[in-house]
């Protein structure tokens, strides 16, 4: 089937099991591997197991970081009294980027899917609830909720508020609707009624 | 709206075939078997991207071959000419659809909606004599036509039953959560799928509302007799209600939703399926006789258990007019109007009422077998304004 020599073979295999890696770029990826100085290789193979080895999860927040309590968590130019609550470490940076965030986050690592087998037990629900239960938990004011606008987004910010309810946090989420910059006149039918229905007074 | 022209190329008995039509009506007969309702399968496909009559793609490929190749020129109101096309391959059981050469997929708002088509075949006797989900079936692609947001709550009712129900399914079968757990989550999915469900039948009540004015026309055009047809619906939550008379509050649709939810969640658990929402709701067919001695119900009888196969059809006849009606004003463009094989079917009284009032319709195919309704036609449609197709072997003979 093909003419690859197995170690070859070997890593074309593991490059095409990356995201948006197809089988072509693989290979291309590969030859330029076996055309690369030996210690350049051996920097980016390190540099691959320390994300393993070095990487774990902040005690408080869950984001990844090298240390115990993340960069973010142990800064204290950032506010207690607010917790931005996001699915994903990529949407902590992408909250990042604006700049207008100042108070802290939590990573839940997942949503509420029963279909994908994802339950509460299996995100970081209990870490968060912890959390707010624990010193720097009277602290916390406001719990904002930054997930996605699809169902399971949906859902799990009603079970969330289910369970925070209790301890007489302020709970609110980001706003859904028009794109700042574009044109009403541009925006498909359901996000513009959306954003009639999430209408704020002026 | 005006379809031009169509190419069918290995479609059902089609090997090659061209077809231009006219503007007007498009008169197509021919023996059973022989490919009428073929060409009107084929328009549905290129507007709606699948088959009217509910079949497989791979079953509208020509025996023999590999795939099917639709064309369709549509013309609208401004003159501007739409060519839509559409591929399917039962190899790679893959469809692609395109306008203007542009690809497109099927259900985006470049096509869903776009170009207005109302078919009437014996097939859509479904519509009042099956399931509810026939009926439903067919308001919500109606009431999905004009409202994309409708269509938006339906998908979105979709998903969350399929997670509700893989839900209880883990719970009960898999005792996978803790009890407190399972409570709390399912008391979320039901929160949402309650502002969802009574959104949807919000909009629902507030179609058949406005479709009512439409229908009770249609209706009484197509009757001789005093009758009186009407519709309401039926949800868990509500109960039967007749959108005319009463009030259609939103919260209180909520209100009743969640006390029918919560109702039903001990069944829930034990047969670790979703029971409550819109997507177990029913329209009912109503129709009044106004001798009331011989029918002294207020609200008149179910179509489904009592009217005949004569009243059956007069409401369906009234239901798909209606459906054109409410298109054109919605879409502000005559519907292309299908009828496939439906004179057949009516008493000769009601064939005349409903070819007398053709030429409201803007363009219109028609397939029967039988050539002598073109001597009825003729009282109302220029020579001109008139084709003729006689389909033999699934080819247009000249």
């Amino acid at each position: 089937m093909n003419n690859n020599t197995d170690v070859l073979e070997n890593l074309i295999e593991e490059f095409s099991k990356l995201p948006q890696i197809g089988r072509k770029t693989a290979q291309r990826l590969a030859m330029h591997i076996t055309r690369r100085p030996k210690e350049d290789v051996e920097k980016f193979s390190r540099a691959l197991l320390e994300i393993k080895d070095k990487l774990r999860f902040c005690n408080v927040c869950c984001n990844i970081t090298e240390y115990e309590i993340c960069r973010i968590c142990d800064s204290p130019k950032r506010s207690n009294n607010v917790i931005c609550i996001v699915e994903e470490p990529q949407d902590v940076l992408a909250i990042e980027k604006t700049n207008e965030f100042k108070g802290k986050y939590h990573v839940l690592h997942g949503i509420i899917s029963p279909l994908d087998g994802i339950g509460p037990n299996d995100i970081k629900i209990s870490e968060l609830l912890r959390r707010l239960g624990g010193e720097s938990g009277s602290e916390v004011e406001e719990l904002i909720l930054a997930l996605n606008p699809t169902v399971e987004g949906e859902t799990t910010i009603l079970y969330l508020s289910r369970l925070i309810k209790p301890l007489d946090i302020k709970i609110t989420r980001i706003a859904r609707g028009i794109p700042i910059g574009s044109d009403l006149e541009f925006a498909d039918e359901v996000t513009l009624a959306k954003a009639l229905e999430g209408r704020v007074v002026v | 709206m005006i379809l031009k022209k169509i190419l069918l190329k290995n479609f059902r008995n089609y090997s090659g075939q061209e077809i231009i039509f006219n503007d007007k009506f498009n008169f197509i007969y021919g023996n059973n078997g022989h490919g009428k309702t073929n060409i009107l399968e084929a328009v549905s496909f290129t507007t709606f991207g699948k088959s009217f009559l509910g079949a497989a793609e791979a079953d509208c490929v020509k025996f023999g071959e590999k795939e099917f190749f639709i064309e369709s020129d549509f013309l609208n109101d401004l003159d501007n000419e739409d060519r839509l096309v559409i591929n399917y391959n039962s190899e790679t059981r893959s469809k692609s659809i395109s306008r203007n050469k542009e690809k497109v997929s099927s259900f985006s708002s470049e096509i869903f909606g776009r170009y207005p088509i109302v078919f009437l075949s014996p097939h859509s006797l479904n519509i009042t004599y099956g399931n509810p989900s026939d009926r439903r079936k067919f308001f919500d692609i109606l009431i999905s036509q004009s409202s994309r947001l409708y269509l938006d709550y339906l998908k979105e009712l979709a998903k969350i039953l399929r997670q509700k129900n893989a839900l209880l399914k883990n719970y009960t079968v898999f005792k996978k959560y803790s009890r407190s757990q399972f409570e709390d989550l399912v008391q979320s999915y039901n929160e949402k799928l309650i502002t969802v469900s009574a959104n949807v039948i919000f909009k629902r009540l507030n179609f058949l509302k406005e479709f009512d004015s439409y229908f009770s026309n249609n209706f009484s055009m197509l009757t001789v007799e005093e009758h009186e047809g009407s519709i309401s619906y039926n949800s868990d939550a509500t109960g039967e209600t007749d959108p005319l008379k009463s009030q259609i509050d939103f919260d209180e649709i909520c209100r009743k939703m969640k006390t029918a939810i919560d109702n039903r969640l001990d069944d829930e658990i034990k047969r670790a399926v979703s029971l409550c929402g819109p997507q177990r709701d029913d329209y009912i067919f109503r129709l009044k006789k106004s001798d009331p001695e011989k029918n002294d119900m207020s609200k008149g009888f179910d179509l489904k258990n009592f009217a005949s196969q004569g009243e059956h059809k007069t409401f369906l006849v009234a239901l798909k007019l209606s459906e054109f009606d409410i298109l054109k004003d919605k879409k502000g463009t005559n519907p292309v109007l299908l009828l496939d094989d439906v004179l057949s079917e009516l008493d000769q009284s009601r064939v005349s009422k409903i070819i007398s009032h053709l030429k409201e319709y803007g363009q219109i195919f028609l397939t029967t077998t039988d050539r002598s309704y073109l001597d009825n036609l003729g009282e109302f449609y220029d020579e001109k304004e008139i084709s003729v197709f006689e389909i033999e072997e699934g080819k247009v003979l000249d």
